[in-house]
């Protein structure tokens, strides 16, 4: 059988490769997913700062635009000669209702949430609407001076009374290089700026954009945020909470960072001043939304690189499992074979035993009959004086009385054969072997053993056969048994016989370095059955006999290197090959 | 029968010894039965037997050392050793020792006498 490798070496080695793989899978995810989030947050970066930027730049050309509304209106004022005239003398009357007038006017035009015009102190004169609240400064107006070279300014983000979050521009008016009053253009933040500053240029669940600005120790949130609407000028937060953009965009840090926003939900902002304003603009994104497809990737990225290992991990499990079954298979090859030779050396083992049983048991036999052929063969022997004594006296005797006498020397000497067959069988052939004449031996034999008359004897024999080298008793016994089991086999009985069957065939021919002698027969034949028990001691097909002459015969033949073959077929006869050594020519 | 040869025919089996006896008898010589290796010792010691047939297997002294004991004392005296089953180193001894042949029982009878007959012609020749 090939040596398999062990089951726990491949179970070891897939272990092995399966970590590898795992490993391998995990880094590769890993840096998937990590160049996959540093272009994202790049990508981030650049949409917020750009958003940022971009605002920036509208709130500048608004502020710009507002400025330069202003700047017509105080222009237009200058021109219009009611209005310093009624800035010096503030009197109600025609002249005050004309500039009513042209503040409803201006007003109208600039979509201004309220005009104001009010003396160097800010102190309300006219207002359009007329019902509207008195404006009242916060903070100090520019001295009168500044103000007649500063131009249009805007009044920061403040709040009325009423509530309401107001930024205004101021223009001073003047006549003839000297501030009279100031025009104030009341915007309301809400009706364009906040909803300009709200505006994204996509659809989402969380992005807005802030202004703050810094006052003292605070920031204070300008616009009403997304999700505090009521936030603007309101929410102020120590600049203590570093980790809020708005504050560190107070504490001066620009760019694209993370941290929290108001309400302390974690969230990604560009942080960019609005340039000639006290103005901090953030344009931010709650991280959640804004990672969500982070958060997404790594998910599907640890689906398909999950995927990828479970694929791995099936795949050598198969091959585990084809190994092990390979291995499983040569296993069992190897314990069928082992199997079958465990039965093929038992079954050798039974026939061994068997066989050793048999001859123990043959053995027993030899040694009884040998004792018992003995004690025979003494009353055989006085039986046999007997009779020939009685032969010698009667030698005129009634041809009946002779008769018998016959009958009984014939069968004494039948009885003394039986008893010599299992003498010799009883004890081992020591063959005393020498040269033998084929010849003499036939001779010998056909004596010792006369074919019935019946028996048409056919002898073929070549001339110049060498010398046979055995023990001539033994060769005479087997020669003799072979003959006379061939007559026996074409004749059982005295009488049954066919003539046309009557042929017993004598031949020999050299094999070579032994001589082949051939008794063939014409009976019955045997079948494969009798064939495999031939030579087996006691077994006969015969009437008559103990079934010990093959037996012998073989046992003589072999102790003299020689050997048996017989070839028979029901019916067809048999023919008995008896190999025997020729003597070697020296 | 004046010069018929004495044969002593040796065997502890009666009927053997006795059957054999009576044959010899009828075919004309004087034989006389002997049932141990002793008496036979004894007997041929009284009588110049012309030959002695025994068994070999007897109680006391067997055959193989009767003929050993004989030709001492009667020296080219023929033995003829009888045995119901002898081993072939019995056979061997035997030979050795001195018997003429060593045959199997039952003994074939016309054999015998031919031998005897032998025997008597070979010593009438010798004597003769």
């Amino acid at each position: 059988m090939k040596a398999q490798p062990s089951d726990s070496r491949i179970q070891i080695l897939l272990a092995g490769l399966f970590v590898i793989c795992a490993v391998g899978l995990t880094v590769a995810g890993f840096l998937s997913y990590s160049t996959f989030r540093t272009n994202y947050r790049d990508r981030v970066a650049e949409q917020l700062s750009a958003v940022a930027h971009l605002k920036v730049e509208r709130l500048a050309e608004w502020r710009q635009a507002q400025l330069s509304l202003a700047r017509f209106a105080i222009e237009e004022a200058d021109l219009l000669e009611e209005i310093p005239a009624y800035l010096r003398r503030p009197q109600p009357g025609q002249l005050a209702e004309g500039v009513q007038n042209w503040l409803e006017a201006l007003r109208a035009f600039g979509g201004y949430q309220a005009v104001y015009l009010t003396d160097l102190q800010g102190g309300t004169l006219l207002s359009a609407p007329a019902d509207a609240a008195a404006f009242e400064r916060h903070g100090a107006l520019p001295p009168a001076e500044q103000a007649l070279t500063a131009g249009p300014q805007f009044l920061d983000f403040h709040q009325h009374p009423d509530g309401r979050i107001h930024l205004a521009v101021l223009a001073p008016v003047k006549e003839a290089e000297v501030v009279l009053g100031f025009l104030v253009l009341d915007i309301d933040p809400a009706k364009y700026l906040y909803p300009f500053l709200n505006e994204w240029p996509v659809p989402t669940a969380s992005a807005e954009t802030l202004l703050v600005r810094r006052e003292g120790e605070e920031v204070v949130f300008l616009n009403a945020l997304r999700f505090q609407p009521q936030a603007a000028l309101k929410l102020r937060l120590s600049l203590e909470n570093t980790q809020v953009l708005a504050v560190r965009g107070g504490l001066g840090e620009r760019g694209v960072m993370e941290g929290q926003d108001y309400r302390g939900v974690a969230v990604v902002g560009a942080v960019v001043p609005v340039p000639g304003t006290d103005w901090i603009l953030i344009a931010k994104m709650d991280q959640a939304e804004l990672y969500a497809p982070l958060a997404e990737r790594l998910r599907s990225t640890i689906l398909v690189f999950a995927a990828l290992l479970a694929l791995t991990a099936s795949i050598l499990l198969v091959i585990w499992w084809q190994q092990r079954l390979q291995a499983h298979q040569a296993l069992r090859r190897y314990s069928e074979e082992l199997e079958a030779k465990v039965s093929e050396r038992t079954r050798q083992l039974q026939a061994m035993q068997e066989q050793l049983v048999a001859q123990e048991r043959l053995a027993v036999l030899g040694q009884l009959a040998g004792g018992v052929g003995h004690e025979l063969r003494n009353p055989l022997g006085v039986i046999a004086n007997a009779v020939a004594f009685l032969q010698m006296v009667q030698t005129d005797a009634p041809p009946k009385i002779q008769e018998y006498l016959t009958i009984i020397e014939q069968e004494v000497r039948r009885a003394d054969r039986i008893i010599t067959d299992l003498l010799i069988f009883a004890r081992h052939p020591q063959p005393q072997p020498r040269e033998v004449r084929l010849g003499a031996l036939l001779q010998q034999v056909l004596q010792a053993y006369p074919p019935p008359p019946a028996i048409n004897l056919r002898l073929e024999l070549p001339e110049d056969l060498p010398p046979l080298w055995a023990d001539p008793d033994h060769l005479e016994y087997v020669l003799g048994n072979v003959v006379q089991n061939a007559c026996q086999a074409m004749q059982p009985e005295e009488g049954i016989l066919d003539p046309q069957r009557s042929e017993l065939r004598l031949s020999a021919a050299l094999q070579g370095d032994r001589l082949c002698l051939q008794v063939q027969d014409q009976g019955p034949g045997m079948s494969a059955e009798q064939m495999r028990h031939l030579f087996e001691p006691l077994f006969t097909t015969k009437l008559r006999g103990i079934g010990l002459g093959l037996a012998i015969s073989k046992r003589l033949l072999e102790a003299n290197g020689g050997s048996f073959a017989v070839t028979s077929q029901p019916g067809q006869g048999s023919i008995f090959s008896i190999l025997v050594p020729i003597k070697e020519v020296l | 029968m004046p010069d018929a040869m004495n044969i002593l025919v040796v065997d502890d089996d009666r009927w053997m010894a006795s059957t054999l006896v009576d044959i010899l008898s009828l075919a004309g010589y004087r034989a006389e039965a002997a049932h141990s290796a002793h008496e036979a010792l004894t007997k041929a010691q009284a009588t110049p037997y012309g030959c002695v047939i025994s068994d070999i297997r007897m109680p006391g002294q067997s055959g193989v050392e009767l003929v050993a004991a004989l030709h001492q004392l009667r020296p080219g005296m023929p033995i003829v050793l009888m045995t119901a089953y002898a081993s072939e180193g019995q056979v061997a001894r035997g030979l050795r020792s001195g018997a003429a042949v060593v045959w199997e029982k039952p003994l074939q009878i016309d054999r015998l006498l031919e031998f005897l007959a032998a025997v008597g012609g070979g010593r009438r020749r010798l004597t003769g």
